[in-house]
């Protein structure tokens, strides 16, 4: 049962009865569902409950009374579902009670029947108590609106884990760092693979993925730890030794590097577990021996920032924030202005965010202002939450009517170009472990009750009728059936996108910037492309002009901030870091950048193109056009380039 | 001396494997021949510890058992979290003949873990908890863990 109304089923063979039935059902506020046969009812309940049937008797294949014994044999059928016969035929007293008496059926309409008798049975239910399973994943979250957890606390409530969100990994490795737990995390994807991070007194120590493709030597060039040359003549060293022991004893490469290297390939690793879906997860606390190579505390955070940024995707964050988007953010004990925190790029890019929010202020306020983007908002506060700098308060702010208004249009905005799955969707973290029973109460206790301005009003009927038809949609249709055709069309899709970007990054080798800019721009969910960032990026810097350069740099900069640290060990990604460093005026860094990207792939012809432009840059004396003569101005744009 | 320590024993057609120390990337399943044994009887009661790397490995080598029938024991907090958790780690040819309990007092914070034996504390599905467990000062302890998802494991082989 909602607030708002009941989910009522409605077996009647008869289609236009049972139209005019569910219609006037509908007017009346309810979740009414018609089914012409029996089966159709008995598929139905597999998959959801129900507050009140309406069966009638003469039914094909079976009757109505056959059809509740077979209903309440069910595994999934409520007790507490009402159950009212209907017919048109079989009218005679002793039948109706024989039939209730038969079935334990709560009431026996005679049809036609006037809509209010159904009321009559409706008053009758009350709210059932919604059976709350342990929800340790929930707990865990609970902390982010508690000032003080004891160490003893989190660790307890890490092992009480199991199912969790790929996305939840950085908030369980920041825990377990800062509890300074010893131990193994082990973790389970759907797909049988086990993966597992290993803790001494909070260290990372460890990292088992199954995909165990080092990419040490692309990570060596790139720190510029080893020259090229001298990874080449150690690679054709066919010893068993590792390719680090190899370095380390023909003195090209020190181990204090190496170790950098080391912890920084457990970040590429830590950064493969955090996936996308469920995974099960279990703490084993021991004692682990700690290594030279381990990634502290200190460390950590530069990869939270890493993995926030570019592993999180903001629909999931901003789902998450949902239910606290109304809270006020109250800082902790730990909160400092020159906390590390306040050093990440997210932060930073927000104008004056610590003063905002020790002035007090809510997720939605944050939202409203200037300049505050949602990406850089959420992951912002995330960060935050995470090294427990800030918590939300209890209870909800009080908006006034411009803010609710403006809140209320932005829900709205949000609704308005998504399917009904994407809408549920949107509001999955609010709605998860909930009966769909509740979820247009869930909602409306996250936008509020309805406003008595008129105008406000207005908006959050729409918000509301555009959630409660997504419901609608998804319990007319089988929600199993649509999850399934979505996995299919996400992964279809993800072929199709990825041959598209291959296109995309074709056409940027050769400098057509604005073709690359029209195709990428009709690839779906480009971000969430391996390589779909980065190519942004690049067709950003092709096509800056120099009056719009500030704006642009900024948006290449978050763009190139989001791109995760497995994706960075590739000659592309130096590429671009490079244009975006001489981008930016920084002409050695750049050469370093291109030297680097060919070094990693010797034919990336783009590359070696840049590194001769910038030479020659760097060779030719500067000359100050505005003093020059003209001859010699206009001889200079024509001469031929020497070599 | 290796942090894995194991000895296989056997009785005709019966191995006794005891395990002790830590399941991790060393530990050496290959010596523990299981293959042609009717009866495996695994005694967990010194096992501090698993990772994912000894997952893996037990899985591989407790499936060259093939259909023989196997018996935990004596199962540490480590193990019955990775049978309640991994498909392969607990075969369903396989039954727990007992497994550690931990229990902790908020008080004083001692902790202790109790053994729960086939029959006696638990049984085809159903749990009987000992009527009260004490701490070496007398005080009444409370179950450590979380009892839906720490017994999953004996519902599941009801």
């Amino acid at each position: 049962m909602t607030q708002y109304g009941f989910k009522i089923l409605i077996v009647e063979d008869d289609a236009t009865l049972g139209d005019v039935l569910k219609e006037a059902l509908t007017r009346k506020g309810h979740f009414p569902f018609h089914v012409l046969k029996p089966d159709e009812a008995l598929q139905l309940l597999m998959r959801q409950n129900f507050d009140l049937m309406l069966i009638d008797c003469l039914l094909p294949n079976m009757t109505g009374t056959e059809l509740v014994k077979k209903i309440k044999a069910e595994p999934n059928f409520s007790p507490s579902t009402k159950i009212v016969l209907m017919s048109g035929i079989y009218n005679d007293k002793s039948f109706q009670q024989e039939s209730m008496q038969e079935t334990g059926a709560s009431g026996f309409l005679k049809k036609p029947f006037k809509i209010e008798e159904v009321d009559l049975f409706l008053s009758s239910i009350k709210p059932k108590m919604v059976e709350t399973k342990e929800q340790p994943r929930k707990k865990l979250y609970e902390t982010f609106e508690k000032e003080k957890v004891s160490p003893r606390e989190k660790r307890k409530l890490i092992e009480s884990l199991e199912e969790v969100d790929g996305y939840d990994l950085p908030f369980i490795y920041s825990l377990l760092s800062e509890t300074k737990s010893s131990g193994h995390l082990n973790i389970f994807k759907s797909t049988g693979e086990v993966s597992g991070v290993s803790f001494s007194q909070g260290h990372i120590v460890g990292v088992d993925v199954d995909d165990q493709s080092t990419i040490l030597g692309h990570m060596l060039l790139q720190s510029g730890y080893v020259l090229p040359e001298d990874l080449q003549e150690i690679l054709q060293d066919k010893s068993p030794r590792k390719i680090g022991q190899k370095l380390i004893d023909s003195s090209k490469l020190s181990p204090h590097a190496f170790d950098l290297i080391l912890g920084e390939q457990m970040n590429v690793r830590l950064t493969r577990t955090i996936v996308e879906g469920q995974v099960k997860v279990n703490f084993v606390a021991t004692e682990v021996e700690n290594v030279p190579a381990a990634i502290d505390s200190e460390q950590l955070l530069i990869y939270l920032h890493d993995w926030v940024a570019s592993k999180l995707p903001i629909g999931w964050l901003e789902s998450l924030y949902l239910m606290w988007s109304g809270q006020k953010i109250l800082t902790t004990a730990a909160w400092k202005s020159d906390h590390p925190v306040m050093k990440t790029s997210f932060v930073k890019r927000l104008s004056q965010l610590p003063q905002k929010i020790e002035a007090g202020v809510s997720l939605t306020e944050l939202l409203n202002l200037d300049g505050y983007d949602s990406v850089s908002v959420h992951k912002a506060l995330h960060l935050m939450l995470l090294k427990g700098i800030i918590i939300f308060s209890a209870e909800k702010m009080a908006l006034d009517l411009v803010a609710q208004r403006k809140h209320l249009k932005k829900i709205q905005a949000q609704l308005q170009d998504k399917d009904s799955s994407e809408v549920l969707e949107l509001f999955q973290e609010l709605l998860k472990d909930k009966p769909d029973s509740t979820w247009l109460d869930e909602f409306i206790g996250f936008i509020g009750p309805a406003p008595e301005d008129p105008e406000v009003l207005k908006v959050w009927k729409n918000a509301k009728d555009r959630f409660e038809k997504a419901i609608r949609i998804h319990w007319d249709q089988s929600s199993l059936e649509i999850t399934e055709i979505r996995k299919n069309e996400k992964s279809q899709q993800k072929l199709v996108s990825l041959q598209k970007l291959d296109e995309v990054k074709a056409l940027l080798q050769l400098n057509q910037f604005s073709k690359a800019s029209d195709l990428i721009k009709v690839i779906k969910n480009i971000d969430d492309v391996p390589g779909g960032r980065l190519s942004k990026a690049w067709i950003q810097i092709g096509t800056m002009t120099a009056e719009k350069k500030a704006v642009a740099m900024k948006e290449v900069e978050l763009e190139l901030m989001q791109i995760p640290p497995d994706e960075r060990y590739d000659s592309i990604y130096l590429y671009v870091m490079g244009l975006y460093l001489k981008a930016k005026g920084d002409l050695s860094g750049a050469k370093k950048s291109f030297e680097k990207s060919l070094a990693i792939n010797p034919s990336f012809i783009v590359a070696k193109r840049e590194i001769t432009l910038l030479d020659s840059q760097v060779n030719q004396p500067k000359q100050d056009i505005f003093n020059m003569d003209l001859k010699d101005v206009v001889a200079g744009f024509f001469k031929k380039k020497a070599g | 001396m290796s942090k894995f320590q194991s000895k296989l024993n056997r009785q005709g057609s019966k191995v006794v494997v005891q395990l002790g120390g830590v399941i991790d990337e060393d530990a050496d399943f290959t010596t523990l021949s299981i293959q042609d044994a009717q009866e495996v009887h695994i005694d967990m009661d010194e096992i501090k510890s698993i990772n994912s790397c000894g997952i893996r490995e037990w899985i591989k080598w407790i499936g060259t058992s093939g259909n023989s029938k196997i018996v935990y024991s004596k199962c540490p907090k480590v193990i019955v979290d990775q049978m309640n958790m991994v498909d392969g780690f607990l075969p369903s040819v396989a039954t727990v003949e007992s497994f550690y309990v931990p229990y902790y007092n908020e008080e004083s914070g001692s902790e202790k873990n109790v053994l729960f034996r086939y029959g006696v504390e638990y049984k085809d599905g159903q749990v009987q908890y000992p009527t009260a467990v004490k701490d070496e000062s007398g005080k009444p302890m409370e179950m450590d863990i979380i009892e839906n998802k720490y017994f999953k494991f004996i519902k599941s082989k009801a």
